[in-house]
């Protein structure tokens, strides 16, 4: 554990996740494929508990600012223990790391424990696995709202999101 | 703010028509919007006050082009305005499926990295086939719609329902494969994966035949679900 480290990360905990494309968000809620691109380097979030939102948009910022392609289209919220809770042919297969930084205690890291080859059997359950658990993990249904709306500090979470149709509800036809 | 000279050049760089007719390559299927964007970046200042100007034309070139892709492909009236579908209030789409095509036909223009972190074009193989699967599924499957169709990092489009009775999604490739990996309840993960040759085939993979399985066991739950 780094000795930044505000303990190890407990599975009631939030995260939150910048949305860097806007190519993962339909009508305002976020796709269930956001972090296969990231899978190999481990995916990096916030622990709400540990930021402020001052910090939280500064370093939201910074993580865009150096990719043309990149943009804060707003953020999500994950509980840990939802996306934790991934294992592939009795093996762990997600694990959520607190990995505290000097500039950021607040760090941890999503990892998957081993990333399959494109086109392999494995690395599509893996993909599976890893899009229902987002979908089952992430808060206020999906959205991607404002990080002033996550932290709370505007009427965003009762009703208006940054990016989409906020009236519209998912794409799809009612839940199976 | 750039002056109007200025403004009036890059307008008059920047006209579709202009760029058409000076490079009926454009047309082509092998040029692509993204060749042009980088040819058009390579003659304009990408970094000063015309590239929002400039941003804007290349967002029009490529909604041409998809559309254009569309017809090719047969989707679309020919005489359909050049205006995407995604673009329309959501409220605005007849039915549900409606909806998801708008959202696949999107995946036209998300060509290479497309999410700024290396992920690869979505093939218009892909594209085809899952709008050939949607059209088959709005005749049989009417209510069991799709929650949503997202686009994969790896380069397929991905169908998924999602619900308390389970998981499933059906993955196209841009090499006429076809992948479905499903889970019942909390049930260990399933796949399995085949070739299709041609879209009329869809309806009699092995993929088709589980999904029909899998959403009539959903269906069962559900009910057994909300009986209890």
């Amino acid at each position: 554990m780094s000795e930044f480290s505000p303990g190890p990360v407990k599975d009631d905990e939030t995260l939150l996740s910048v949305v860097t494309s806007k190519n993962f968000i339909s009508n305002g809620y976020i796709e269930p494929t956001l972090f296969e691109s990231r899978m190999s380097n481990g995916i990096s979030t916030d622990r709400k508990n540990y930021t402020t939102l001052t910090d939280y948009d500064m370093r939201a910022e910074k993580l865009v600012e150096e990719n043309p392609k990149k943009s804060n289209y707003g953020s999500i919220a994950l509980l840990v223990g939802g996306i934790r809770k991934i294992n592939l042919e009795g093996q762990r297969a997600i694990a959520v790391y607190d990995t505290a930084l000097r500039e950021n205690r607040s760090h941890a890291e999503i990892a998957c424990t081993e990333v399959p080859p494109a086109g392999t059997q494995s690395r599509k359950k893996l993909r599976a696995s890893l899009r229902r658990k987002v979908l089952d993990a992430t808060l206020h249904g999906g959205r991607v709202l404002s990080s002033s709306a996550l932290f709370g500090c505007d009427a965003a979470t009762s009703g208006t999101t940054t990016i989409g149709d906020p009236s519209a509800n998912k794409v799809g036809g009612d839940q199976i | 703010m750039f002056d109007c000279t200025s403004e009036s050049q890059v307008k008059q760089l920047l006209s579709i028509t202009d760029v058409v007719e000076k490079r009926p390559s454009t047309l082509n299927d092998v040029y692509t919007a993204e060749n042009w964007h980088r040819d058009f970046l390579d003659i304009s200042d990408s970094s000063g006050p015309h590239r929002l100007y400039v941003n804007i034309k290349i967002a029009d070139f490529q909604r041409a082009t998809n559309q254009a892709s569309l017809r090719r492909l047969g989707r679309t009236a020919p005489n359909a305005t050049a205006t995407p579908e995604t673009r329309l209030m959501s409220n605005r789409y007849p039915d549900v499926v409606t909806k998801l095509e708008a959202r696949i036909k999107e995946f036209l223009s998300y060509t290479e990295d497309w999410d700024g972190e290396g992920a690869k074009e979505i093939p218009m193989t892909a594209i085809y086939m899952s709008l050939n699967f949607l059209d088959e599924f709005r005749r049989r499957f009417s209510g069991d719609e799709p929650r949503g169709a997202a686009p994969s990092p790896d380069g397929e489009v991905a169908l998924y329902w999602h619900g308390p009775a389970g998981y499933a999604e059906v993955n196209f490739d841009g090499g006429g494969g076809l992948s479905m990996c499903w889970s019942v309840g909390d049930e260990e993960l399933q796949l399995i994966e085949e070739k299709v040759e041609d879209g009329a085939e869809l309806v009699t993979s092995h993929v088709w035949a589980t999904l029909s399985e899998f959403l009539g066991q959903s269906r069962g739950e559900e009910t057994m679900q909300r009986v209890l």
